[in-house]
């Protein structure tokens, strides 16, 4: 198999990466609820990774959390004080222009799905490698969406997307542990209403939303790419090997056994 | 003889079929049609459509995490708490993203879920039918059909 030009997916060990139709408005938002998500979206891996750290390190940085937290709460003067001059305005300018990014990325990435579908470059269906077997099954969006419910990235898994199931496994655990998350849901289902609150970090609950919504979205949307390029592989291979068929259903046969 | 069958696409099918060229049946005689849900005319240049209910999934989930953040915040001011704030504001988020969605949505005719997504087609002496046939069926074929033409 030749290298294509414009290939529409790939097999590597960390599981598929393909092209795919996006509306840039939902790539945009995702980068909006947390910045690198956008890009996780359109298989950009390596940059939304960096981009999460980044994200995760410069909020803490400039307690841009605490500060959501307390302006919701309408407690104005607080917000301004817990809010790191240094740190803000850089933040502010990174999250927009990676929000702006992901959404070219995603108009330009659309492009390239539509020819690349009109070229049809042969597909991959299966890889093996030392370490690793990947290959391009069938799966169901609702089980893989209800896996990342239950714990960001198990989704990831169920799609084969390794490097990212077991990134956000592992930043999962971190805000458990330091949001106390799990700790304040015990004592919910125990009736300490009161001390779940007291218990809670805000700062690394407020990450929570917006990693289990991403989370889950993008293993809803992975599992349905799936299913998209398996069926393209498996006809692009039957109507290959099938081609030279000489069945006649009507008049004589061409081919007497 | 002809047999003909009706399956979805499936790692089951492939197995179908190179079990049945392992029992005899040249590939000259598999004829594998693979069957159009859309017509070709009426598929557009631009997006597949895509079902008007997994559209909704996704602006559900996008409103779910935006009021989710929103209610996190205010349970630390109000009685329930983050937790429960949080994830009862994800539940109407879901809901009312879902339900937006649906109510201005143009109200498509839901066509009946199209199945079929390859025919395969043998052409076989009589003798080989019923092998063919059970084949067919233990590897997750919606219909097989049996057309009892004189091939010989």
């Amino acid at each position: 198999m030749n290298p294509s030009r414009r290939p529409l997916a790939k097999l590597s060990v960390f599981g598929v990466t393909s092209l795919n139709i996006r509306s840039p408005y939902m790539v945009l938002w995702w980068s909006a609820a947390f910045p690198g998500f956008g890009h996780f979206l359109l298989n950009q891996y390596l940059r939304g990774t960096i981009l999460t750290l980044s994200e995760v390190i410069f909020n803490t940085l400039g307690h841009i959390n605490i500060a959501i937290v307390y302006s919701l709460c309408g407690k104005f003067e607080q917000a301004k004080a817990v809010l790191d001059p240094r740190w803000v305005l850089g933040y502010i300018i990174i999250y927009f222009i990676v929000m702006w990014d992901s959404y070219r990325s995603a108009v330009y990435q659309n492009k390239l799905y539509h020819i690349a579908r009109l070229e049809r470059e042969p597909l991959p269906s299966m890889k093996l490698f030392a370490s690793e077997v990947q290959y391009i099954q069938p799966k169901s969006p609702l089980v893989a969406a209800v896996f990342s419910l239950f714990f960001p990235g198990l989704g990831q898994l169920y799609n084969h997307r390794i490097g990212l199931a077991f990134y956000a496994m592992f930043w999962w655990w971190l805000y458990i542990s330091l949001s106390h998350a799990h700790e304040a849901l015990i004592h919910i289902l125990t009736g300490h209403i009161a001390e779940s609150v007291t218990v809670l970090n805000p700062h690394w609950l407020l990450f929570m939303p917006s990693v289990i919504g991403g989370a889950v979205y993008h293993a809803y949307i992975k599992a349905k790419e799936h299913n998209l390029l398996f069926n393209l592989e498996q006809r692009q291979y039957l109507n290959n090997r099938y081609r030279s068929s000489s069945v006649q259903l009507f008049g004589r046969s061409g081919d007497k056994a | 003889m002809i047999i003909i069958g009706t399956f979805p696409h499936s790692i089951e099918l492939e197995y179908a079929l190179t079990k049945l060229e392992s029992i005899g049946i040249s590939r000259e005689r598999l004829l594998v049609v693979c069957m159009e849900h859309v017509p070709r005319e009426f598929q557009t240049d631009h997006q597949k459509r895509e079902s008007s209910h997994s559209k909704g999934v996704e602006i559900g989930m996008a409103c779910a995490t935006a009021l989710s953040v929103i209610g996190t915040s205010l349970g630390f001011i109000w009685t329930w708490g983050p937790i429960i704030c949080g994830i009862i504001a994800a539940f109407i988020g879901f809901c009312l993203g879902f339900g937006i969605h649906a109510a201005f949505s143009k109200k498509t005719r839901q066509l009946p879920k199209p199945k079929a997504d390859v025919s395969v087609i043998v052409q076989c002496h009589a003798g080989q039918a019923g092998e063919v046939q059970r084949v067919m069926w233990a590897n997750s074929a919606f219909t097989v059909g049996l057309a009892r033409v004189s091939d010989e």
